[in-house]
C-alpha cells in the first residue's frame, strides 16, 4: 500500500500529461518524456547487469545505437511497422550482445569496463564510416512508424501524444519484465554472483554463462530503448553510439541507486528533465551544476535516490516507536 | 577402511609461485566422516579448495567414486554431488535464509524441493523461525547452520566442511558436533577440515594429519589419541 500509492500517482500524472500539452504547456515536454521512456528501458537493462549482476558496462551506447539503427533501417527500407522495427532491433542487439558478452565476460572489474568501452568505440567509429548507414551524417528521413493492432487498425504514431502513450506502454512493459527477472530464480542467482562469484560457483552455477545471459538481456533492453528513440525522432546519428551516452547511463544509474530498478528509472528522468531545465537557464554551464550534483550524490548518498528513500522510510518507521511510552 | 568415495593422489597445489600442497594423498571412505587435522596454515583449506576446484591442482589426480574430477570446474564438481561448507560460512548476506537455501537447491537436483527445505528446517528449527530474515542479521551459529543446511539439500555424495566450528561459542560448537553425529548416522560422507582436534576425534572415523602441505599421519581416533607425539606436535593438544 505504501508503495502502491506513489506508484499510482506517478502513473496517473504520466497518463494525464498529454492532456494539457499544446494548451497548458508546450508539447515539447511530451518529446522530453518520450526521451525519458527510451532511457528508462535502457537503464532497466543496465541495472539488471550492473546493479544485480555486478558488472559495470561502459559500452551500453553500442546496444542503444544498434537498436536505433536497426529500427531506423527497417522503417526506412522494409516496412513502416513499429513492431517489425522493434523485432529487428531486438534480434540485432541480441546478436551483438551475444558476441560482445562472449568476449568481454572473461574479464572483470576495470578490465570488463575497458573491454565494453573498447567495443563501443569500435562500433562508434564503424558506424561513422559506413556509407550505407549514412556515415557521420546519420540517417535522416525515417518515415513515421505505424502501429497495427490485430492486423487491421493502423494507428499513426506520427502524432506526438500517440507515440507518447506507445513509449509509456513499452517502458511499463520493460519494467514489468525486469521486475519479473529480478524476482525469479535467475535474479537471485545474479545477486548471488554479485555478492560473491566463488560462492555461486561452488553452489553449482556456471557463473560465466549466467553473466552472459544477463549481458544478452541487458543488451536487448538497451536496443529496444534505442529503437524507441530512433522511431520517434525519425533520425539516427552516430552520436547514439558515443561514449558519453554510456557515461550518462552510468551516472543516471548511480544517481538513482543501482540494484533497485526504480532508482535508475528515477535517475534517467531526473538527469534528462533537470538537464533540459538547467541548459535553458545556464546554457553550456549546466554541466557544471550536474557535475556538482553527481559529486554530492557520491559523497553523501552513494546508494542514490533509492538509498535516500530507504533512509527516509526507516526514519518514518522509527518515529512512532520513539514516541511510544 | 571402507571403499574410498574420494581419493587424492600426488596432488600439488600452488598459489602463484608458492607451493602449498606437496604430493598430497588421502582417501575418504564412503559413508564415513574423515577429518583433515592440522594447525593454522597447514594446508587444510587449500586441500578443500583443491578438491572443490576453486584452486585447481597443478599436478596429481583427484577421483570421486572412480571418476576423475581434477580439472573440472567447481560447478561441474558440485553437480557430481560434492558440496562445500566453506570457511567463514559463505552465505549471501543480502538474501533471506530461504532465498539462500533456494539458491543452493536450484542446482542440487532435488526432485521435491519443498520436501528438501522441510528436511533441513526439521534439522535446524532455528532456520525455519528465521526463514524470512536476511543472512546478514544471523548470529555466527545460525550462519553455520545455514551453511551446513545448504550442503544437505538435494543429491549429496560428499560434504567438504572447512572449519565449521571456527569462531563459535562452545555451546554452538556442541550443536554443530551433534549435527555432525546426526549427519553421520544418516550415512553421509564427510571430509572435515578442523583445528578443533577434540571435536574432530569425537566425530571422525578416520583422520589425516596435515602439516606444511604434506600428510604426516593417517589413522583412526584411537591411534591418534594414543600417540602423544602427534597430539602435541601437530595438533597442539596436550595428551590426557
Amino acid at each position: 500500500m505504501r508503495r502502491a500509492l506513489p506508484a499510482a500517482l506517478v502513473l496517473l500524472v504520466l497518463l494525464a500529461l498529454p492532456i494539457g500539452a499544446g494548451s497548458l504547456y508546450s508539447d515539447f515536454y511530451l518529446s522530453l518524456a518520450i526521451r525519458v521512456f527510451a532511457f528508462v528501458i535502457l537503464l532497466l537493462g543496465f541495472d539488471l547487469l550492473a546493479g544485480y549482476g555486478g558488472l559495470i558496462s561502459f559500452g551500453h551506447a553500442m546496444f542503444f545505437g544498434t537498436g536505433a539503427y536497426a529500427a531506423a533501417l527497417t522503417l526506412k527500407h522494409l516496412t513502416p511497422s513499429v513492431w517489425a522495427a522493434l523485432a529487428v532491433a531486438v534480434v540485432v542487439s541480441a546478436a551483438l550482445a551475444l558476441v560482445v558478452g562472449f568476449l568481454s565476460i572473461r574479464a572483470r572489474e576495470i578490465y570488463f569496463v575497458f573491454l565494453t568501452f573498447a567495443f563501443a568505440q569500435f562500433a562508434y567509429h564503424a558506424v561513422n564510416s559506413w556509407e550505407w548507414a549514412g556515415a557521420a551524417n546519420g540517417l535522416p528521413g525515417i518515415p513515421p512508424p505505424s502501429l497495427w493492432i490485430a492486423g487491421r487498425l493502423p494507428v499513426d504514431l506520427d502524432r506526438r501524444a500517440v507515440f507518447y502513450y506507445f513509449a509509456l506502454a513499452l517502458a511499463g512493459a520493460a519494467f514489468l519484465v525486469a521486475r519479473r527477472i529480478v524476482g525469479s530464480a535467475f535474479g537471485r542467482v545474479l545477486v548471488g554472483i554479485r555478492e560473491n562469484e566463488e560462492r555461486a560457483r561452488f553452489l553449482g552455477y556456471d557463473v560465466t554463462r549466467c553473466l552472459r545471459r544477463a549481458f544478452l538481456i541487458s543488451g536487448v533492453f538497451a536496443g529496444v530503448g534505442g529503437a524507441v528513440l530512433a522511431s520517434f525522432h525519425g533520425f539516427v546519428a552516430p552520436t547514439f553510439y558515443h561514449w558519453s551516452v554510456s557515461g550518462e547511463v552510468l551516472l543516471m544509474a548511480l544517481l538513482g541507486g543501482m540494484g533497485t530498478l526504480v532508482g535508475p528509472m528515477a535517475g534517467a528522468a531526473f538527469v534528462i528533465v533537470l538537464g533540459d531545465i538547467l541548459s535553458s537557464w545556464l546554457a553550456e554551464r549546466w554541466l557544471l551544476v550536474m557535475g556538482l550534483i553527481y559529486v554530492a550524490c557520491v559523497l553523501f548518498s552513494p546508494t542514490g535516490f533509492a538509498g535516500i528513500a530507504r533512509r527516509l522510510g526507516a526514519l518514518r518507521d522509527a518515529a512512532p516507536a520513539e514516541r511510544a511510552p | 577402511m571402507t571403499t574410498p568415495a574420494l581419493a587424492l593422489e600426488g596432488v600439488n597445489t600452488f598459489y602463484g609461485p608458492s607451493h602449498i600442497l606437496f604430493d598430497l594423498g588421502l582417501t575418504v571412505g564412503e559413508g564415513t566422516v574423515t577429518c583433515l587435522l592440522g594447525r593454522n596454515g597447514a594446508g587444510k583449506t587449500t586441500a578443500i579448495r583443491t578438491i572443490m576446484g576453486l584452486t585447481p591442482p597443478r599436478s596429481g589426480a583427484i577421483t570421486f567414486r572412480g571418476e576423475r574430477i581434477s580439472g573440472l570446474r567447481p560447478w561441474q564438481i558440485f553437480r557430481r554431488g560434492i558440496k562445500l561448507v566453506p570457511q567463514g560460512r559463505g552465505i549471501f548476506p543480502p538474501l533471506s535464509v530461504e532465498e539462500n537455501l533456494r539458491l543452493a537447491l536450484l542446482r542440487a537436483e532435488a526432485p521435491e524441493p519443498a520436501a528438501e527445505l522441510e528436511k533441513v528446517y526439521a534439522l535446524f528449527p532455528v532456520l525455519a523461525e528465521r526463514r524470512r530474515q536476511r543472512g546478514q542479521t544471523l548470529s555466527g551459529g545460525e550462519l553455520q547452520m545455514l551453511a551446513i543446511a545448504r550442503a544437505l539439500l538435494g543429491r549429496t555424495g560428499l560434504i567438504l566442511m572447512d572449519e565449521p566450528t571456527e569462531g563459535l561459542a562452545p555451546l554452538v560448537v556442541r550443536t554443530i558436533q551433534e549435527t555432525l553425529h546426526r549427519i553421520k548416522r544418516e550415512g553421509a560422507t564427510v571430509l572435515l577440515a578442523e583445528q578443533n582436534a577434540r571435536m574432530a576425534l569425537d566425530v571422525g572415523d578416520w583422520h589425516h594429519i596435515i602439516d606444511d602441505g604434506r600428510i604426516r599421519f593417517s589413522g583412526d581416533s584411537r591411534s591418534i589419541l594414543g600417540n602423544d607425539e602427534i597430539m602435541t606436535q601437530y595438533l597442539g593438544v596436550s595428551p590426557r
